[in-house]
């Protein structure tokens, strides 16, 4: 048995997104069954199933030192800031 | 010579009525949790083609009483069920191997509802055929693995298949011009699977069908009934 991850897509602009997962022999059985396991009330239009083994799983350590670097932001919490001082409303 | 339209209509209904009960009996209990939810949404699907054939054989618009008299409390002998779908299949190998002979006949027998002459009955067999296509699948994919897997799984589901496969034929009593696709459409994956079976030429006559219950028919109805039974005037 292998395990596959679930991802559904509504129709629309809203992207994949993660359901679940199940274990299946092989790929056409891992549809028929995410079908009943997953999708019984319409949840997705479209399914996606990923086996657990072709996901590559970054380390946390990877993605740490990128959390604090406020000068790579680009929300505009800055020039925001700088605005509302411009206006005397900070 | 086919029976009419309400005829197979009523059969089929029967039969779906008690799939729809079988298979609810595996919910918590069949080999792994996603085959426990599929049998469930497979038997679901099973019970609405049933309420839908009822209704149209009562016509007009039946109070949900008045469907679940007509479902559940009827003499045995005005039933026509098949005794296949009588049968009580507590090895899950049975179950399996009945469930995939049950679909694959289905799918024929709707298609002699869906040319029957009756629009709203066409209208019905065209919706419950959707549901029918992934049942067939579903079927036929856990067969085949099976047959295919270890020594095990396929000397179960043969000895399920030898004991099953001819019940099968009673499934087509009232069409038995439709039985020898049902017969072809068998073989074509027990071919591929190298397996054979021994199927009756015709189908039966004077069984389930005919309005004649198997003495299996007995406890499954009053399990069908216990609820009810509980409280027959309770409203729900």
């Amino acid at each position: 048995m292998r395990t596959y991850e679930v991802f559904l897509k509504k129709a629309g602009r809203d992207p994949f997104v993660h359901a679940g997962s199940l274990q299946a022999p092989d790929p056409a059985m891992a549809e028929l069954m995410a079908r009943e396991s997953y999708v019984r009330r319409g949840e997705g239009e479209q399914m996606w199933l990923v086996d657990r083994a072709a996901i590559v799983v970054a380390d946390a350590d990877l993605l740490a030192p990128n959390a604090d670097k406020p000068h790579r932001h680009n929300d505009g919490a800055r020039v925001a800031e700088h605005r509302r001082a411009a206006r005397g409303t900070t | 010579m086919t029976a009419g339209a309400r005829a197979l209509a009523l059969a089929l209904a029967d039969d779906e009525l008690l799939m729809g009960h079988h298979y609810s009996e595996w919910i918590c209990v069949a080999p792994f949790l996603e085959e426990d939810l599929a049998f469930c949404s497979i038997g679901q699907d099973e019970l609405g083609h049933a309420n839908a054939l009822y209704r149209w054989l009562l016509g007009g618009d039946p109070a949900t009483a008045d469907l679940d008299r007509y479902a559940l409390r009827r003499p045995p002998g005005e039933y026509r069920s098949a005794w296949l779908a009588e049968h009580p299949t507590p090895d899950w190998s049975d179950a399996l191997v009945r469930h995939w002979l049950y679909d694959t006949a289905e799918e024929l027998r709707w298609d002699a509802l869906a040319a029957a002459g009756d629009t709203d009955l066409a209208a019905l067999a065209a919706t419950a055929l959707r549901d029918e296509t992934y049942h067939r699948r579903h079927a036929q994919a856990m067969v085949e693995r099976l047959l295919q897997g270890t020594d095990e799984s396929r000397a179960r589901l043969e000895a399920s298949l030898a004991a099953l496969a001819p019940m099968s034929a009673g499934l087509f009593e009232l069409d038995p011009d439709r039985y020898p696709e049902h017969r072809a459409r068998c073989r074509s994956l027990l071919d591929h699977c190298d397996v054979s079976v021994s199927w009756p030429d015709a189908p039966p006559t004077g069984e389930g069908q005919s309005g004649v219950r198997s003495p299996q028919f007995a406890d499954v109805h009053a399990r069908m009934n216990a609820v009810l039974d509980l409280d027959p005037t309770a409203a729900w």
